[in-house]
């Protein structure tokens, strides 16, 4: 489903990100300020790059703190971020943008609850949109509503309730056709079914899906949840305390991982197939604070693979060789396979990525 | 194996404004000494109020009917001193969020100690020690350092294994919980169910575990038991239903959760909604978004009846499921 | 938007999660709640009455409560005077009313300013933050570093006496807690992820400040306005006693108390009547104020 097939020349990305920075500066003490002391930030985005390409839908994972957030934060110009550069088409992106580039980003929220003004019907909601935007006159506003909120499956019948009486699911279509209503080209969704219930996420993955195709629009993926990535990306990033560590076409990232970090997050997944049991963790510890980043490889205190380079250099996002689309920011990307395998024994289990694997082999014998 | 818990025609009503509603509306389960019961559901569905009511956590404005024979003794008919000495002795429960759960004012490691103080009546060194102790053993590294610190001063994950420690601190023989690894991240989360599989084998526990996501409920339970609007539909071992689901709505549920072992394909969402407990339609509460739905599904009481070796569902058609579920299975490898 | 083909209905997977009370629950608005909030209906029957009767003085009295008999002095209630007269021979009644009239309506003005005032600097030092915050939030130290009565005193002294200096003293003073409680309320507000979603579509800070943020914080500001009225009253009442209120021979319940302490012992009713008004006005709006604050939650 990529949309950019591997081996052929890349065309230019739609949305690039280089080095981007965002960094929250946290109060500093009199008496430390008073030293010297240069201020402690929480370092959320720290040297960033990325690229999404027209029409391919983007996944972005990570956990608590790495900081996928305040980076569809930037993008979309809710945030001025402090270093670095956001490119759309190739013009240059500020977060004090023209109207008529805001639009097309648009941000869909994880919480249908407080994604919508409480006190506007939906119909005030997304007419507002249509006449910022669409400059669409007042009067033809309720008939204009139709178009989008038909788009997302919500009911016209419901138009003119107010979010305090619809479920999740509708709180959350409406969201989507609030930000389709300004006709974006890119939507970045903030987890948009995580605070779903299980048989909603469902309706709403389809139409995301569904309008990815009718629409062709293309999306940046914020989640946690890997199944809902693995269902709807093309291409996946994985963060881990502000930085990119890998990046790869989705299938690719999750039968042959490259960094140690994305082994442990794929495995800790829960499977829904019984008879698995819980195998031991294949990662110890919480993520360290986002203040007081380890020195070099920011990963390198929980890592299996560490040594002595990883506490001095940090490595940068290269090519994986013989795997074009696959970028991977560890010194010892080359061994990771290893360390699949020896996960998968641990735990006992035979990984995806080792029945994949074989399966491979076998067709190329 | 002997039955620990039994829970009997439990009925929950809650007087609303708009009138009265059944949160809980005739559940009945068991759970063996050292067994892991899952109860899944989505929100709304009564699974938390089924699991406060074991513990008589329910609101004043609720009304709790039927029997929780708790090693033979009924803890519905028991006095709220009584009641209260069970509570985190015997039976003993996990919260889902750590942070409002602890006592923001207290030390995390006071808070276990303190609870071993009042159940078991140690003196307040030895309750130290132990609380220490079941520290350590829920994977808290440092734990002398880590009593002493306040709950927001912790991680989410640390918070949480205080949590386990403080329900597990008094060697209960039946732990509730609700949603416990919901908030944290997907290692974090790793973590935390290995913590609790471990202690369950150590101690001997039985688990009732309450959650939304049933690929945590595949890792940890035995048996599951699935509710939909305030009653169970199907229940049996986790392995039975998961792979030969014998009602259309764990059926419909399995097949519209991505799955991450499986590459892309199209979720079939269940269409329509949950009714609302005001006014649920009769007969069967799944029959408007049932696919198999017939006639007789529209009326009538649908107890659970069995239908194989510890399986019962509601579902008077549910060979329909097992139809659709040989043409086409709901796990690869089932 | 490109043209698109008419959506299938048989494609159940987009087929909306309808719930089945959505429908009943859209016309379920303040209009049709008012009514079941107890405090509410109590405060507006408590104000509706002394409101009322303060309307039809006219009707409800012969007399004026200005015109003076000095030969029906000190008069305890009969049946001309309803409540006596006091030491002109001014009659109680016709004065609690007329009164009534004057007090209720400096109160409510003198709400009005103070809240418009301070609810639109809040606003802007919520909203912009920073330098603007910084300066709003410094002018409310120099005020509040003042006790509240001095500096109406204070004020009304320099301006002089009469309903213009108490406008103008009360705005000044009174601007602050507004301006606290609506920026306190932004602060939050302005995280809200529609408010983030209007920021992201290109909503300039105008639309989003008086579409977006105001309705949702204005709750809390006029609840306390319920409140502050009755401070208000209380002030004016205050000034009045001290002389400082407004002149005679204009009604007014402060001037009625101060004349009306001397007579403690020997006209009770003097003093205490006014007094009772006051309190009356004050239980109803603090009821109105906690029903309101029920009834505007969103929820």
């Amino acid at each position: 489903m990529a949309e950019v097939p591997p081996g052929t020349a890349p065309t230019e990305p739609q949305l690039e990100v280089r080095a981007l920075r965002k960094y929250f500066p946290l109060k500093q003490p009199l008496l430390a300020r008073l030293r010297g002391r240069a201020p402690e930030a929480v370092k959320a985005v720290d040297d960033v790059d990325m690229s999404v390409f027209k029409g391919e839908v983007l996944g972005l994972v990570g956990e608590t703190g790495c900081g996928k957030s305040t980076l569809a934060r930037c993008i979309a110009g809710l945030y001025d971020h402090d270093g670095g550069e956001i490119r759309l088409d190739g013009n240059v992106l500020s977060a004090k943008r023209a109207t008529s580039v805001r639009r097309r980003i648009q941000v869909v929220f994880q919480d249908p609850y407080s994604s919508l003004n409480p006190r506007m019907t939906v119909t005030q909601t997304v007419g507002e949109i249509l006449r910022v935007h669409g400059k669409v006159p007042r009067k033809d506003v309720d008939a204009a509503v139709d178009r989008p909120l038909s788009l997302v499956g919500f009911p016209t019948a419901l138009k003119n309730a107010y979010p305090r009486s619809l479920s999740g699911g509708l709180r959350q279509r409406a969201s989507i056709a609030r930000a389709l209503a300004a006709d974006p080209e890119i939507l970045l969704a903030d987890e948009p079914v995580s605070a779903l219930d299980v048989s909603v996420q469902a309706t709403i993955l389809n139409l995301l899906d569904d309008l990815r195709k009718r629409l062709g629009l293309t999306m940046l993926l914020i989640t946690h949840d890997m199944a809902v990535v693995r269902h709807l990306s093309d291409r996946v990033a994985v963060m881990y305390l502000g930085r990119i560590v890998e990046s790869a076409p989705a299938e690719e990232l999750f039968t042959n991982p490259r960094h140690p970090y994305s082994v442990a997050l794929l495995s800790a997944v829960p499977h829904l197939e019984p008879g698995r049991g819980v195998p031991p963790p294949a990662v110890t510890g919480d993520p360290p604070s986002p203040i007081r980043l380890p020195s070099g490889c920011r990963y390198h205190p929980r890592c299996p693979l560490a040594e002595e380079i990883c506490k001095r250099e940090d490595p940068s996002l290269e090519a994986v060789p013989g795997h074009p689309g696959h970028t991977s920011a560890c010194h010892f990307a080359a061994r990771v396979d290893q360390l699949v395998l020896q996960t998968a024994a641990q735990r006992g289990e035979r990984l995806l990525a080792q029945q994949n694997r074989a399966a491979a082999d076998h067709e190329e014998s | 194996m002997p039955e620990l818990l039994r829970v009997e025609d439990d009925v929950v009503e809650i007087t609303t404004r708009r009138g009265v509603l059944r949160a809980v509306d005739g559940v009945s389960f068991g759970i063996a000494a050292g067994e892991a019961l899952g109860l899944v559901g989505e929100s709304g569905c009564g699974k938390t109020t089924t699991l406060r009511t074991i513990l008589g956590l329910i609101p004043r404005n609720a009304t709790v009917s039927g029997r929780i024979l708790f090693e033979g003794e009924d803890l519905l008919a028991k006095n709220g001193d009584a009641m209260r000495r069970c509570r985190g002795k015997a039976i003993s429960m996990v919260f889902q969020e750590p942070m409002t759960a602890l006592n923001p004012l207290m030390r995390a490691g006071q808070q276990i100690s303190e609870a071993i103080q009042i159940n078991l009546g140690h003196g307040g060194r030895r309750a130290h020690r132990e609380a220490v102790d079941m520290m350590q053993r829920v994977g808290i590294p440092e734990a002398e350092r880590r009593y002493r610190a306040y709950p927001h001063e912790l991680s989410g994950g640390m918070r949480q294994r205080i949590m386990i420690a403080m329900a597990l601190s008094c060697h209960p023989r039946l732990v509730l919980c609700d949603e416990p690894t919901t908030a944290l991240d997907v290692t974090v989360q790793e973590q935390i169910l290995n913590i609790l599989a471990t202690m369950q084998r150590e101690q001997d526990l039985s688990i009732l575990y309450v959650t939304h996501d049933l690929a945590v409920v595949s890792a940890t339970c035995r048996r599951v038991a699935v509710m939909y609007a305030a009653q169970i539909v199907e229940i049996g071992t986790v392995d039975e239903v998961f792979h030969r689901p014998r009602h259309p709505y764990t059926l419909g549920l399995l097949r519209s959760i991505p799955r991450f072992e499986r590459a892309q394909e199209t979720l079939r969402a269940i269409p329509g909604a949950p009714p609302h407990l005001l006014a649920p339609p009769p007969g069967c509460r799944f029959h408007p978004r049932c696919p198999y739905v017939e006639d007789d599904c529209r009326q009538g009481d649908f107890p659970l009846v069995p239908v194989g070796d510890d399986h019962g569902t509601a579902c008077i058609h549910s060979e329909r499921c097992t139809e659709a579920t040989v043409a086409e299975p709901v796990m690869p490898h089932g | 938007m490109s043209t698109l083909a008419p959506e299938s209905t048989a494609h159940h997977s987009l087929s909306p999660d309808l719930p089945p009370l959505a429908v009943a629950n859209v016309k379920d608005g303040f209009r049709t709640r008012w009514y079941r909030s107890r405090s509410f209906v109590a405060g507006l029957v408590i104000l509706g009455v002394i409101i009322g009767l303060c309307t039809f003085a006219p009707l409800l009295t012969p007399y004026s409560p200005t015109q003076q008999d000095l030969t029906h002095v000190l008069q305890p209630p009969s049946a001309e005077h309803i409540l006596g007269t006091d030491q002109l021979g001014i009659d109680m009644w016709s004065q609690l009313l007329y009164g009534g009239r004057t007090d209720l309506r400096i109160g409510f003005l003198a709400v009005i300013l103070p809240f418009i005032l301070g609810t639109t600097l809040g606003c802007l030092a919520g909203y912009y933050g920073r330098g603007v915050d910084v300066g709003v939030m410094r002018l409310v130290d120099i005020v509040v570093a003042f006790p509240f009565y001095v500096l109406v005193i204070a004020l009304v002294f320099v301006i002089g006496p009469g309903e213009r200096g108490i406008y103008i003293a009360i705005t000044i003073v009174g601007w602050v807690s507004y301006a606290r409680i609506v920026r306190g309320e932004i602060l939050v507000a302005k995280q809200q992820d529609y408010v983030l979603a209007a920021r992201a579509a290109g909503f300039g800070a105008p639309r989003i400040i008086v579409r977006h943020l105001l309705p949702n914080v204005i709750t809390q500001a006029i609840v306390f306005a319920t409140a502050d009225v009755v401070l208000c009253i209380l002030a004016i009442v205050t000034l009045g006693y001290l002389g400082l209120g407004v002149p005679p021979p204009i009604p007014d319940w402060g001037r009625m108390i101060f004349n009306g302490q001397q007579f403690l012992t020997t006209q009770w009713q003097l003093a205490t009547f006014p007094g009772l008004a006051v309190v009356a006005t004050g239980v109803g709006l603090a009821l109105l104020g906690d029903g309101l604050s029920d009834l505007l939650r969103p929820e």
